[in-house]
């Protein structure tokens, strides 16, 4: 690395594609580049010194900042750095720092830069300018500070997608039931203007009316080929902001496409994992993902399914498409899982009881649920600002429910399910983890495949989410009657750890089911049952496995 | 853009966002890694091992600290305040020690728990704290806090509410 290298650090609980794209750029214009895992604060002392304990450290480290929920472990990196005697232009670029732009540079003197919206050009610039010496202060799409003061500069226009390289992988990967896994991205952007997702507003302001951009259809199987052929994958994660079209002709003329491209470019037994809004499941579509793209898991953003929610998350379409999207998931016998933000600032008794009825009649799939909040960028941090109702400040906003009833019911819950939904080795992802397996043991192993697997995980998926089910209402019930919240919170919490253990007992027999017939290792931990994480002494391993899951079979 | 992100109980803090993460890195760095670094903002030197979290601030937390004690229902409510540090709780999950369920919560600078009263005997409590004192050190800090019952039927069906003893010490 004689002229100097760059560090991309960021998490890499699979292939990050935001900084293999960089470095993909980085490449290009030859520029030594180096991905630099950052899952969580256990690897601190790991970063630190592949950054500063060096001969040869970087002139420049990019530090993503995609998700706000990591922000304190990002930022908190930067002062690390300094303090460790890092002397590299530090940058950050993502989401959340693009957002946040202005208040990190003034809090953080550490950082020199931000990198905003897509920085596939901005960093190359960046890096050039640095390494030859030059000013950099001035170039498009950065937030710089000058005079002490936080300055943006020109706003940089989105790439071209078709002239992007494709990212950077490494010889080895993830693998998944003895198949190479590798995530990938069709377009960017999403056609949806939900009010707390900040992906519309993120592409609209990088380009005002063009919110979202595809790749050739050619460009993207030429990918997938280079990467079955050449790296081994079988399993296509696709990590779109949003893999459809708004209007189900246009969703079947490109998929169409895609599968004749694939299948003239004779790949062998794959699969394709993709992401849904509601509106786009219609029979034609996904009757063509599942037969000839080979689909085995779609997330579906089911998010919410009353009138008030609709209205409040903005999600563009009417009661009703939630239903008649999970038929049609049903009638195809595919694996889905979704997710539900069964509190939002204007949850009602009512609201929050007809989502739980949608829930109880889908329980068979696996799902999660939590309170929507509030991320930078998004159009509902904007609501609740407006009406003074957001506290907190721009690492970490909150906000209380309308309805007080709800907001009580919202504190019990979230004290008493987070093991559950959101532990170390939570229930939810155990049921998501257990459904995959089926899938791909189904679809890659079909001569093998027993219809048990499939009809006792839906009776273990049933039989959490209807317990989670029982325990909302009864906590909806105790609030009502003026209950304590400890009361609560123990009582619901001594119900829900018996559940999922009887859970975890009757995943590790399906999972150990399917790894004697099919001879493959498992997304479902088979060590599941009775000890906890620090009895196993496997700590690491436990949350990899969960990292895994999430990674694959979550949003 | 939605994420599958922890949803950890959210507390409002009065402290900045700069303290926040400076806090959070000292914490992370505390858990078995081996680096000696000077956080930021704070007057702390952050080593391996850490030092006293009480160190970081001029003389010890616990003698700072005021209790008071109000029994609510079925529940006791423990306030921990101060005249000399502005206290917070730190963003750690409830603590379950005796006594059942705790939860912590802002409320004006002190910090209060809340618990079961127990059908009887000494409850004891861990309290995290975030403790600002005038100069803007902001210190992590583990009390003990036992709560020793003064009349015999305390916390029983009969026993009306129950006055307690408040002795605070380190862990």
């Amino acid at each position: 690395m004689g002229q100097g290298w760059v560090a991309l650090v960021g998490p890499e609980l699979e292939e990050n594609l935001s900084l293999r794209s960089l470095a993909a750029m980085l490449e290009r214009a030859g520029i030594s580049t180096r991905i630099v895992r950052f899952d969580g604060a256990a690897q601190f002392g790991t970063v630190l010194a592949t950054l500063t304990q060096t001969d040869d450290p970087p002139f420049l480290i990019g530090i993503s900042l995609a998700f706000q929920w990591r922000a304190m472990e990002l930022l908190g990196l930067a002062i690390a750095l300094r303090e460790a005697g890092s002397s590299a232009h530090l940058t950050s670029g993502g989401h959340f720092a693009t957002f946040a732009s202005t208040e990190i540079l003034s809090d953080f003197p550490e950082l020199d830069s931000i990198c905003r919206q897509e920085a596939d050009e901005t960093i190359v610039e960046l890096a050039t300018a640095l390494r030859e010496g030059r000013a950099w202060q001035q170039l498009p799409g950065l937030a710089v500070r000058i005079d002490g003061k936080v300055v943006l500069t020109e706003k940089r226009p989105s790439p071209e997608l078709a002239s992007l390289p494709w990212p950077v992988r490494d010889a080895e990967g993830m693998v998944v039931h003895g198949r190479r896994l590798a995530p990938l991205v069709s377009s960017r952007g999403c056609y949806a203007n939900c009010s707390f997702c900040c992906i519309a507003a993120w592409h609209e302001a990088a380009t005002p009316g063009k919110r979202y951009r595809f790749r050739p259809i050619d460009d993207v199987a030429d990918e997938m080929a280079h990467l079955h052929h050449e790296l081994g994958v079988g399993i296509f994660v696709f990590h779109d902001d949003n893999f459809f079209l708004p209007r189900e002709r246009d969703n079947l003329e490109r998929l169409t496409a895609l599968a004749e491209a694939l299948e003239a470019r004779t790949l062998g037994r794959y699969a394709t994992v993709i992401k849904a809004r509601p509106m786009d499941v219609t029979p034609k579509v996904f009757s063509l993902l599942t037969e000839r793209l080979h689909c085995v898991r779609a997330y579906v953003g089911i998010e919410t399914d009353t009138d008030q929610g609709l209205v409040t998350l903005r999600r563009g379409l009417r009661k009703g498409v939630n239903e008649r999207a999970m038929e049609v998931i049903d009638e195809l016998g595919l694996f889905v899982s979704f997710n539900m933000l069964l509190f939002d600032p204007d949850t009602t008794v009512a609201s929050l009881e007809e989502n739980l009825r949608f829930l109880e009649r889908h329980a068979h799939h696996p799902f999660n649920f939590g309170r929507v909040e509030l991320y930078a960028g998004t159009p509902l941090l904007g609501r609740m600002q407006r009406e003074g109702r957001a506290s907190g400040d721009w690492l970490l906003w909150n906000y209380s429910i309308s309805d007080p009833t709800i907001q009580r019911v919202f504190e019990v819950t979230n004290d008493a399910f987070y093991d559950r939904n959101f532990g170390a080795d939570p229930a939810a992802y155990v049921t998501m983890a257990l459904r995959g397996d089926v899938a791909l043991a189904r679809h890659f192993s079909p001569e093998r495949w027993r219809p048990r697997w499939l009809e006792e995980t839906q009776s273990i998926c049933r039989q959490l989410g209807e317990d989670s089910v029982q325990v909302l209402r009864r906590i909806i019930d105790g609030v009502r009657g003026g209950r304590s919240r400890p009361a609560m919170v123990a009582e619901a919490k001594a119900q829900l750890a018996q559940t999922d253990l009887e859970v975890r007992r009757r995943a590790k027999a399906v999972a150990d089911d399917l790894h004697r017939e099919l001879g493959v290792d498992t997304l479902t931990s088979r060590d599941i049952d009775l000890a906890t994480p620090l009895q196993l002494g496997r700590t690491d391993e436990r949350a990899e496995r969960v990292a895994r899951t999430r990674s694959v079979f979550s949003e | 853009m939605s994420d599958d992100r922890k949803q950890e109980p959210v507390i409002p803090s009065l402290r900045t966002p700069r303290e926040r993460v400076v806090d959070h890195l000292r914490t992370a760095l505390s858990v078995g890694v081996a680096s000696v670094l000077v956080t930021g903002t704070t007057s702390c030197i952050v080593a391996d091992p850490p030092p006293p979290a009480s160190a970081c601030l001029a003389g010890t937390v616990v003698s700072k600290l005021r209790a008071s004690v109000a029994p609510i229902g079925a529940e006791i409510e423990l306030t921990l305040s101060s005249t000399e540090l502005t206290l917070q709780p730190a963003t750690t999950p409830p603590q379950i020690l005796s006594g059942g369920q705790v939860r912590s919560h802002l409320a004006s600078g002190n910090v209060s728990t809340t618990t079961i009263i127990p059908s009887g005997g000494v409850i004891e409590l861990h309290v995290d704290l975030v403790c600002v004192n005038r100069s803007g050190a902001t210190d992590l800090s583990l009390v003990r806090v036992v709560l020793t019952p003064l009349n015999a039927d305390a916390g029983t069906p009969d026993g009306g509410a129950p006055n307690y003893r408040v002795d605070i010490s380190n862990p």
